[in-house]
């Protein structure tokens, strides 16, 4: 099969940072070929340069044997390039026929010929084995539906190249399954499937290929079945998985967390665990939305419909995050700008918002204490900013990131649930990030570590269980650690299929 | 400079006062400036929580017509139920906070956008204002009351200053530099965030529409102590009157950025805008079309000076 | 279910009628049906651009201010008996210009549609107040009133004209690209821009049609007078949103239909009516007004309590 795309020798750089240097990539005809890399490796800004949101700096692209280059978005869709992000591109008060086509309607005029646009998308629809409600809207539906949705409209728009960046982290296993088989309906059209997924065990199961990227450099670029997870994992972080995090020199202790029978809406299903003092306790799996539903109810943002929770023994109820955070509770959430911060105040601001009933004066705020508090936590995390007065909106992700530990951390809370805290920053602030958790655990707190990235839960936790469809469906001791069955029960395989690789 | 925007407007007032000046002679005397302000101050008052409520990225338009419902209810608790007048005055004031305090219950619990919630307590409030009453007014109240909004303090300064300068003042304070500040803002730029960071998102909201009531209802009782009546056609069209002073003190609609100098100064231009241009014989509708020039040309500058590196400045 | 909305605004309407006649019988009468329809045919051109732009996710504040530019202008010149045709021309053309400054300056200097037609409104209604001196326009000639009073099987023109635009709008708005587009910006502003859809083109365009349908409306409200008050078109803005609101219209944009904002315009005029009749006096009608809009909207919220969660 030839390729369809090729890059050759692609680099980019930011100020500040070289995100790529010279990267090859080569795409077949029909492939699904799977993007590996830790946050921070260059997956955005490659897939985001065949997007034609940036431009390289040097290298070419040649698309079906033409060199060419890419302008903008609308051009790369005109190429025959397109992306399905989560969200971003739907229109959720508009019908899904109405999605399909915003922006390019047919008809003359300016007028809409709905009849047309209807024929189309019926006759794609079959043509492909999507299935959707055309008259439904889109913001009724499930977020899969929402991605067929626009896998359709790319489909429709004739695009050979359908670039999917973490497709599945808010669908359920079945939704997973369902967009998995449409993915190889995809492949079976010839049309090529750059995919790009935090989840080792998606890339087993659906893709032909894999590249691994690392620091902005390609390491591996291989077949997915001469391939083995260790090995996977090594080529991303670059070394054995005991040599790149920091050890623990405590071990748990007694239990500081209790979660009974927590159950909410469909989304949890009698959730119950232990977490102990200096633990780090890893929560994994494919149900993104699910872990982060059990944080949020932990840390008071929503309510169970059942189930009880216990700090240190004694019950407690948790109605909103003030109560959490008096109780010693801290939520580092999974999506750092909407929920993490805000944006447009200064440093200081952020890390003393969480703080506030705890800085000394009752009714006015003690700005010279605060500003002293804060400077003390920028030096402490070795936030890169130039004061504390600076915008944390010009922050780097990193250094954002170290914020919201600041806040939590000048709390001195107990229990602290980091959701996803390494997405999207660069390796030297994980690296630190992953050393802040190693000593807080140390100092005895309890933390929870929800995360995809499977390496950096073998790496770091004490313990990890597996959720899967609102439910624990396994657990793992340090001893037990092994890629292989994790990955394995958290895709729902049964345990005879695992083997270096993961059945199909 | 932090203080860059109320400079500008300090600039600005200044500079009102060098063209009224020119336009009248009457305009500079101590005695004329000071009257003018007696008829700030409910537009005052009221500017201080809408300016809180518009950083939280909300609105209140029912100030007016709470202002009147409550001067309405005043004036009947006091004609018809005996009571003593200002008792009946705090008693309004503190039915125009309940009055806040429902649409406050409206925009948390059931989370209906500010907008709408205050677009039809408008409507209500100031029906039911005209219902009772029966489009009449309600008049003759006690000297002393009547004094209190017409008289002078030493014949010179108004005394319903006082209660705005000190309203402001409290309300300054509490805005810049307390807790409840700081949450404030915290909605006003990303209320999700705000939530996750442990502010009480629901109850500061709560807390902010039953003081625009409250203060409303004060106005109510201030207005009628000055025009010596209570009518359910006061200040019509006021909510809109005090949002531009809002907006034109520097105070952003889309939330998360505003301060009570800044809307004080703007409620002051407006007024002695006004008051210059009324010593001029400048018709009343002049007036108004000079008063909406200004304000676009405010919000097209404060575009224009745009997002900054550090709080300060560049 | 599909029905929704139109379905209950219908239901509420014919309900209301039916318990008014009961109470005072003779309100189902020729006169007060026209009477209502009249009425609704002054404020749905208007009320049918303030659902364009609030789809589009802004709010204009200056269509009543531009209604009384309009109107007073035109009967200024109908005085010197400019013919009825060039007097359209003139007051839809005079709106849309006014549409267009707003919309002009909400692009250009990216500030919310709200606050510029806040100004907008107290500049224009200011101008006409001078320009007029507070005098009323009166002794208009007769085939000035001639458009408000000719009437076509027993109804006035104005109505017609009112009615058949919203019919044809209604059509429009599904078939025409434009307005498309003027719901993707309300749904999804990012994706629209994604999509390479122009927020400041709609914007722009959404306002100056607001505009044009306002000097419409000026023409048709103001042709049933002898007399035009200066002060005419007062408080238009306002009636309009709470039509809109209760006609199911989501104030934060991205959905809402005419047909939704016709019935609420039904409603509303209904319910004046009503209150008359119900011997409820006069000075209880905003009261009321206010109410059902609460009633409104609070019944919305109940229906749809799902999204909210998944937000946090």
């Amino acid at each position: 099969m030839e390729n369809i795309l090729e890059l050759f020798q692609i680099s980019k750089s930011f100020p500040g940072v070289q995100a790529l240097k010279n990267v090859d990539f080569f795409l077949r005809k029909g492939e699904i070929h799977a993007l590996v890399g830790e946050n921070g490796a260059g997956k955005s800004t490659l897939v985001k340069i065949i997007m034609g949101v940036h431009q390289p700096d040097s290298g070419r692209i040649v698309l079906e044997g033409k060199e060419i280059k890419i302008h903008d978005p609308n051009h790369a869709r005109s190429l025959g390039i397109s992306a399905i992000h989560q969200e971003l591109a739907v229109f959720p008060d508009l019908t899904v026929l109405e999605n399909l086509f915003i922006g390019w309607q047919p008809g003359k005029f300016g007028f809409v010929d709905w009849k047309k646009m209807k024929e189309m998308a019926e006759k794609k629809m079959k043509e492909v084995g999507i299935n959707l409600p055309l008259e439904e809207e889109v913001g009724n539906l499930s977020t899969a539906q929402q991605e067929l949705v626009q896998i359709l409209r790319a489909l429709l728009q004739n695009s050979r190249i359908i670039i999917m960046d973490e497709p599945t982290a808010s669908l359920t296993a079945d939704e997973t399954k369902i967009l998995f088989s449409t993915i190889r309906r995809l492949k079976n059209h010839g049309v090529s499937v750059i995919y790009i997924s935090h989840r080792l065990e998606e890339v087993f199961e659906i893709a032909d290929n894999v590249t691994i990227l690392r620091d902005g450099v390609k390491v591996l670029d291989k077949a997915v079945k001469d391939i083995t997870p260790s090995e996977l994992i090594e080529n991303m972080i670059g070394r054995k998985l005991e040599t790149y995090y920091p050890p623990k020199r405590i071990k748990p202790g007694e239990v500081m967390l209790e979660v009974r029978g927590i159950s909410f809406n469909r989304v949890l299903r009698n959730i119950s665990f232990k977490a102990h003092k200096g633990e780090i306790l890893g929560i994994s799996g494919l149900l993104g939305s699910g872990r982060s539903t059990l944080a949020k109810i932990i840390f008071g943002i929503l309510k169970p419909d059942s189930g009880t929770i216990y700090l240190e023994g004694k019950e407690v109820k948790i109605n909103d995050p003030m109560k959490a955070s008096m109780l010693g509770i801290a939520y580092i959430p999974e999506d750092r700008h909407r929920q993490g911060l805000i944006l447009p105040e200064t440093v200081r601001f952020n890390i003393s918002l969480p703080n506030l009933p705890v800085i000394p004066r009752k009714v006015l705020v003690d700005v010279a204490r605060e500003k002293e508090l804060s400077q003390e936590m920028v030096q402490k995390l070795d936030i890169r900013t130039p004061s504390v007065e600076f915008l944390t909106m010009n922050l780097s992700g990193g250094n954002q990131q170290k914020v919201v530990l600041a806040k939590w951390i000048l709390r001195n809370s107990k229990v602290l649930i980091m959701d996803e805290p390494t997405q999207g920053i660069d390796v030297g602030a994980k690296n630190a990030i992953y050393h802040f958790m190693v000593n807080l655990a140390e100092q005895g707190r309890t933390i929870i570590f929800i995360s995809s990235e499977l390496p950096e839960l073998l790496g770091m936790c004490d313990r990890i269980l597996v959720m899967r469809k609102g439910e624990i469906v396994g657990e793992f001791n340090r001893e037990e650690f092994s890629e292989d069955r994790i990955l394995t029960l958290a895709a729902g395989f049964a345990e005879k299929e695992a083997v270096g690789g993961a059945g199909r | 400079m932090k203080l860059r925007k109320e400079l500008v407007l300090l600039l600005v007032l200044v500079l009102v006062f060098v063209v009224m000046s020119f336009l009248s002679k009457e305009f500079l005397r101590v005695s004329n400036l000071l009257e003018a302000l007696r008829y700030a101050v409910e537009i005052g008052i009221m500017a201080v929580p809408m300016t809180m409520v518009i950083v939280t990225a909300g609105i209140d338009l029912s100030v007016a017509s709470n202002l009147a419902l409550s001067s309405i209810l005043m004036g009947i608790i006091w004609k018809y139920m005996g009571i003593n007048i200002w008792i009946a005055g705090i008693m309004a004031s503190i039915l125009g906070a309940g009055a806040g305090a429902l649409n406050g219950i409206l925009i948390t619990k059931l989370n209906i956008p500010p907008i709408v919630v205050t677009l039809a307590t408008m409507a209500a409030y100031r029906g039911i204002a005209t219902g009772l009453s029966r489009g009449r007014g309600i008049t003759g109240f006690p000297e002393s009351f009547q004094n209190f909004g017409q008289g002078s303090l030493g014949g010179l300064v108004p005394y319903s200053i006082f209660i705005w300068i000190v309203i402001a003042i409290i309300g300054h304070i509490i805005l810049s530099k307390s807790k409840f500040g700081r949450y404030v803002f915290a909605i006003g730029h990303n209320e999700v965030g705000a939530l996750y960071s442990t502010v009480p998102v629901a109850r500061v909201k709560f807390i902010l529409y039953t003081l625009s009531g409250l203060m409303a209802g004060l106005s109510g009782m201030i207005y009628s102590a000055r025009i010596g009546a209570s009518k359910s056609n006061a200040f019509m069209g006021g909510e809109l009157e005090v949002i531009t002073a809002v907006v034109l003190g520097g105070t952003s609609i889309t939330g998360g950025e505003g301060n009570i100098l800044g809307s004080t100064l703007g409620v002051l231009i407006i007024t002695f805008l006004k008051n210059g241009l009324n010593l001029a014989r400048i018709p009343h509708s002049i007036q108004s079309v000079i008063v909406g020039i200004v304000l676009v040309i405010a919000i097209i500058s404060y575009t224009k000076l745009g997002v900054k590196t550090f709080k300060e400045g560049k | 279910m599909k029905l929704g909305r139109e379905f209950t605004l219908l239901l509420v309407l014919v309900v209301l009628i039916a318990f008014v006649q009961i109470v005072h019988p003779g309100f189902l009468s020729f006169r007060t049906i026209h009477v209502i329809l009249e009425n609704s045919a002054v404020m749905l051109l208007s009320a049918i651009g303030t659902t364009l732009v609030i789809i589009s996710g802004q709010i204009d504040l200056s269509i009543g201010s531009v209604l009384a530019v309009c109107a007073i202008t035109s009967a200024q010149l109908a005085l010197h008996n400019v013919p009825l045709a060039l007097l359209f021309l003139w007051s839809i053309g005079l709106g849309a210009g006014l549409g267009a400054i707003n919309g002009l300056v909400t692009v250009l200097f990216k500030v919310p549609a709200m606050i510029v037609t806040l100004a907008a409104m107290a500049i224009w209604r200011g101008f006409i107040l001078w320009w007029t001196g507070g005098y009323w326009v009166t002794d208009l000639p007769d085939y000035w009133k001639a458009l408000g009073s000719t009437r076509i099987f027993n109804f006035t023109l104005p109505i017609w004209i009112a009615f058949s635009i919203a019919v044809l709008m209604i059509f429009l708005v599904r078939k025409i690209r434009f307005f498309r587009y003027v719901y993707a910006i309300g749904s999804n502003r990012k994706a629209a821009k994604l999509l390479g859809i122009s927020e400041g083109k709609v914007t722009f365009l959404v306002l100056t049609l607001n505009g044009a349908l306002a000097g419409f409306s000026a023409l048709l409200s103001a042709s049933r007078f002898f007399i035009i008050p200066s002060n005419i078109g007062t408080g238009l803005e306002l009636s309009a949103i709470a039509a809109v609101v209760i006609g199911g219209t989501n104030i934060m944009g991205g959905r809402g239909k005419i047909e939704g904002t016709i019935l609420g315009v039904l409603l509303m005029t209904t319910i004046s009516s009503s209150l008359v009749f119900l011997h409820i006096e006069s000075v209880w009608d905003d009261a009321f007004k206010g109410m059902i809009i609460l009633l409104a909207i609070i019944s919305d919220v109940l229906r749809a309590r799902r999204k909210s969660e998944a937000r946090l």
